[in-house]
């Protein structure tokens, strides 16, 4: 039962009820027919309406005394007609659109049952075409007209129905209220099983319908502005202007009100009004006019006024004009209340304003527009495409019309390729829903079936990458006019920067860069880029570890492209594919960055990744672009054949971890899966021999590649949560990356193991995989295990005892951080790793309550391969493996 | 099927209803569309049920035609058997 029935009788609400239920039933009945069963009856009731148009046309004139017969007739054949021109072929039922390239599908599903308030200007047109509306989108409706045209739409409502119900519409599916009063259009617009409003006519049935609480349409009043430029066709423009003023006796809310005429050719605009049948008031009849037209309470056109000829008007108002006078024009200086005739007037009366510039022009059609008309129509006659452009943008309207009449060009269709409409959208600065000319879309719910697809991936890595022993000496290969070697102080002790320079061609000019061994600095790449610029150097050679590399990265960037802001290239992401910062591309210098790494771990020589320390404001810059990544990368194990055994250790367990985390990634490929694999099995074997034996040439070797193979995959599927965790902790406590990374790695990869919490939406996989990838890793090392959870087990155990070997702390108790101390830390260590991208491509989105206890886990130490000490973080381990 | 033969169905099956006795089963798996008449008399068969607690089962009821009854509340009503 609806509220707001106080003032109607128990019969009243009875025959409302009776109304509902019928046209609720029709609309669920009317669910069932197919598009070949709509376009028949749509067909039908359109050829009944075209039939009728001169009968319909009369019943209106007859019953509302507004507007012109002929002129309804034509507006009755424009709502068939045209309407169904547009309608006839297109889709409203089931599939009504489909996009593979995109993988989705549109489907119509009717709305059910409409209440549509009909206006008295345009009433039976306006049923028309809303009638054609309803059937071609299977809903019902209940028309509720103005009070004063209810008899020319019921019948024009009847005719409608008897048709569409003979050719097998549901019965009841159009029904019109007798009698309406506002009291019934309040009950039925509150009703619960009306499930849209479809308003249009005055400002008072809008605001209503927008007020129901219910999804509605509300289309009212406009003042349409005309600016008349002076590069206009003005025969053209005039006889558009007065062909629309004079339509239906103005009573299309979208014909024109006040036409800007620019200085230039107002008065030749004038004489071709007068020349054409206008009466041009003077200003002692504008005076008149605008008291006898409009209310000076409202600011509206009194009601006496709409719809009727010129002559009757200028009579009614005591205006001497010829008989054939066919619209009365009236010159304005202005808008607003001061000016009557500037608002909106459904009659045959225009008002003019002559402009001195299309500055002022401009600013008094904004005025116009502003004053009644906001969000409607708009005209502009103008050969200047520019003036249209600046028009259109000053206006606000949901059509601008160009060089056609106003009220015919916004119905679409006739002097343009807009929608056929009789009803238009006015968007918000009219309180409406839509801008759009009402159409067989509004009376549809537009479901839209999205196919999943797969995201564009890719596979990027360097040019060229040379490897083995003595691979330094390709750089001969590389012809330079002058190259800066970027290393640091201890490999130049260490001999290794001689054996570079002996690989470089002799004629070559080399300078060289030593910088600290330390993660770079602002002030260090600066001074790099400085370098580079006083040398025009067009080559760049790094040697050294991840931050040598790391600095030259940045310095190629300062120097191909000196406005690259690193503060705002450093911005978070969440995909790298898809984020918001672009980093510039080289213009005018090309210069070649060659990356020697001279440790087995970061990778750095292949990835697109940098990390740069500013001091200034004490935080780490992360930059990841595939532009920073090395032309050229030389993985030449005699640079690292005198790594001390703990950093053998910990950069050998930091591409381990690179490896098992981009094997999981939820950006994984087969391309990085093979690299990833590849590195794994190369760091079971060959880490713990480098470690045990340094000067194990084969194992130096191996492990090289293992952490180039290794930084190939991450470089393209990222890297994830231990990482995270890492970077928080080692930051804190001041731990080497790799081994704050071996304290995590077991307990996370138990975790990422069991079924998470969170899943992490990954398009690109099916299913969650984490549990598999690491049976497949521990197939791969030929681990016990006959299931997936025992294979996983198997896995935790090898890199623990791996760790083992590599004697690195496996606690951070072990550390000497007090259990106290760190707790105190958690909070913060949970907030830095959540805030690190590392974990966004992780396959299990982690809780920070997780990370709290993966830290924890970490203190304790002994992962779940330990029985006694088991860390249990995910919850429950996959039963189905 | 004929709406009209449907109809004078469940007419029948209202009138047993009515009476008050046992279950009513209406067999729907040969309708493939409703109309406006079906759905006012399958409203009234929902309505006489209740009021006499009987069971009404409507079987092989075809998607389109289940839509309806959903958008008519009336599926709370029947029972549904394949």
């Amino acid at each position: 039962m609806a509220e707001n029935a106080q003032s109607l009788s128990d019969d009243r609400i009875q025959y409302l009820e009776g109304l509902v239920r019928r046209g609720r039933t029709a609309a669920a009945v009317f669910t069932q027919y197919t598009q070949q069963d709509v376009d028949r009856l749509v067909k039908a009731i359109v050829l009944a309406g075209l039939d009728q148009a001169q009968y319909l046309a009369r019943l209106a004139i007859e019953e509302t005394r507004l507007g012109v017969l002929e002129d309804k007739a034509i507006k009755n054949m424009v709502a068939t007609e045209f309407v169904y021109n547009y309608v006839r072929d297109r889709r409203s039922v089931g599939v009504i659109g489909e996009f593979p390239e995109r993988g989705l599908v549109e489907v119509a599903e009717p709305i059910g049952l409409i209440f549509s308030i009909l206006p008295i200007t345009n009433p039976t047109s306006t049923v028309l075409f809303k009638c054609i509306m309803a059937l071609k989108t299977r809903n019902a409706v209940i028309f509720g007209p103005h009070p004063k045209a209810w008899q020319c739409c019921r019948e024009a409502i009847r005719i409608m129905y008897e048709t569409a119900v003979k050719h097998g519409a549901p019965e009841g599916v159009f029904a019109c209220l007798e009698s309406p009063t506002i009291p019934d259009n309040n009950y039925l617009m509150r009703h619960k099983e009306v499930k849209l409003i479809d308003a249009t006519g005055g400002p008072g049935a809008v605001k209503a319908a927008y007020s129901s609480g219910k999804p509605a349409m509300g289309v009212g009043p406009g003042n349409t502005p005309v600016y008349l430029e002076k590069t206009a066709h003005l025969d053209m423009a005039v006889v558009d202007i007065i062909t629309s003023k004079t339509f239906d006796n103005g009573t299309i809310c979208a014909s024109e009100q006040t036409v800007v005429i620019d200085d230039e050719i107002y008065d030749q605009a004038i004489r071709k009004f007068a020349d054409l049948g206008a009466h041009i008031c003077n200003a002692k009849e504008t005076a008149i006019l605008g008291q006898a037209l409009v209310d000076p309470d409202t600011g509206f056109l009194r009601p006496m006024a709409i719809g009727q000829k010129a002559t009757d008007i200028a009579r009614a108002c005591g205006l001497r004009v010829k008989p054939e006078t066919k619209l009365l024009v009236a010159p304005i200086e202005g808008v607003g209340r001061d000016h009557p005739l500037s608002v909106e007037k459904l009659c045959p009366v225009i008002s003019v304003y002559r402009a001195h510039s299309a500055e002022e022009a401009l600013r008094v059609c904004v005025d116009v527009n502003h004053l009644g008309g906001l969000g409607h129509t708009a005209v502009v006659f103008s050969r200047d495409d520019e003036i249209i452009r600046r028009f259109s943008e000053a206006i606000n309207a949901g059509r601008i019309i160009a060089n056609s009449p106003g009220s015919i060009g916004a119905l679409g269709g006739v002097y343009n390729d807009m929608v056929p409409t009789f009803s238009f959208g006015c968007g918000t600065g009219g309180g409406n829903s839509t801008t759009d000319n009402v159409n067989l879309y509004h009376y549809l719910n537009i479901k839209r079936v999205a196919r999943r697809t797969q995201a564009h991936m890719w596979f990027r890595v360097p040019n060229q990458i040379y490897f083995n022993f003595n691979a330094v000496e390709n750089l001969r290969d590389f012809r330079s006019h002058s190259t800066l070697i970027v290393t640091n102080p201890l490999l130049e002790q260490m001999g290794h920067l001689d054996k570079v320079r002996h690989s470089i061609p002799p004629e070559t000019p080399v300078r060289v860069l030593a910088i600290p061994d330390a993660e770079p600095e602002v002030k260090a790449v600066l001074e790099g880029v400085e370098a580079l610029k006083m040398h025009a150097a067009d080559q760049i050679i790094a040697l050294g570890g991840g931050s040598v590399i790391d600095a030259a990265k940045i310095m190629k960037l300062k120097y191909v492209s000196p406005e690259a802001d690193l503060d705002e290239l450093a911005a978070p992401f969440l995909d790298i594919r898809k984020r918001a910062v672009e980093f510039p591309s080289a213009k005018n210098r090309q210069v070649r960055l060659i990356a020697i790494p001279t440790t087995s771990g970061t990778g750095s020589e292949v990835t697109p990744f940098a990390v740069l320390l500013d001091k200034e404001r004490g935080r780490k810059v992360t930059l990841a672009d595939y532009s920073l990544s090395p032309d050229v990368a030389i993985v030449d194990p005699q640079f690292v054949m005198t790594m001390p055994k703990n950093l053998t250790a910990d950069t050998g367990i930091d591409c381990l971890t690179h490896a098992l985390e981009a094997g999981v990634s939820i950006h994984a490929s087969p391309y990085t899966d093979s690299n990833a694999m590849q590195a794994i099995r190369l760091a079971f074997k060959y880490l713990p021999m480098a470690y045990e034996n340094p000067r194990d040439e084969e194992a130096r070797s191996m492990m090289h590649n293992a952490a180039c193979i290794a930084a190939l995959a991450f470089s393209n599927a990222s890297v994830g949560v231990n990482h995270a965790l890492a970077h928080a902790f080692g930051a804190r406590f001041r731990v080497g990356h790799g081994r704050a990374n071996a304290l995590m790695l077991p307990h996370v990869i138990a975790y990422n193991a069991s079924v998470p919490t969170k899943f992490m939406p990954s398009p690109n996989q099916r299913g969650y995989l984490a549990h598999k990838k690491y049976a497949l890793m521990a197939d791969l090392l030929g681990l016990a295990g006959d299931t997936v959870a025992d294979k996983v087990k198997s896995l935790v155990l090898a890199v623990e005892q791996l760790l083992d070997r590599l004697e690195v702390p496996r606690s951070i108790w072990e550390l000497g951080i007090s259990e106290e101390e760190f707790e105190r830390a958690l909070p913060e260590l949970a907030k830095v790793a959540f805030d690190d991208p590392s974990w966004r491509s992780n396959p299990r989105m982690p809780l920070v309550s997780e990370l709290v206890e993966l830290f924890r886990a970490a203190y304790r130490g002994r992962g779940p391969a330990n029985a006694d000490t088991a860390v249990q973080v995910g919850a429950k381990e996959w039963s189905c493996v | 099927m004929e709406p009209q033969r449907l109809i004078e169905g469940l007419d029948l099956a209202a009138a047993r209803a009515a009476s008050g006795t046992g279950e009513v089963l209406v067999d729907f798996s040969v309708v493939g569309r409703i109309d406006s008449k079906t759905a006012a008399a399958l409203e009234q068969l929902a309505a006489l049920a209740g009021e006499h607690s009987v069971k009404v089962a409507l079987r092989g009821v075809h998607g389109d035609v289940y839509k309806v009854l959903k958008l008519l509340k009336l599926t709370e009503r029947f029972w549904f058997v394949s």
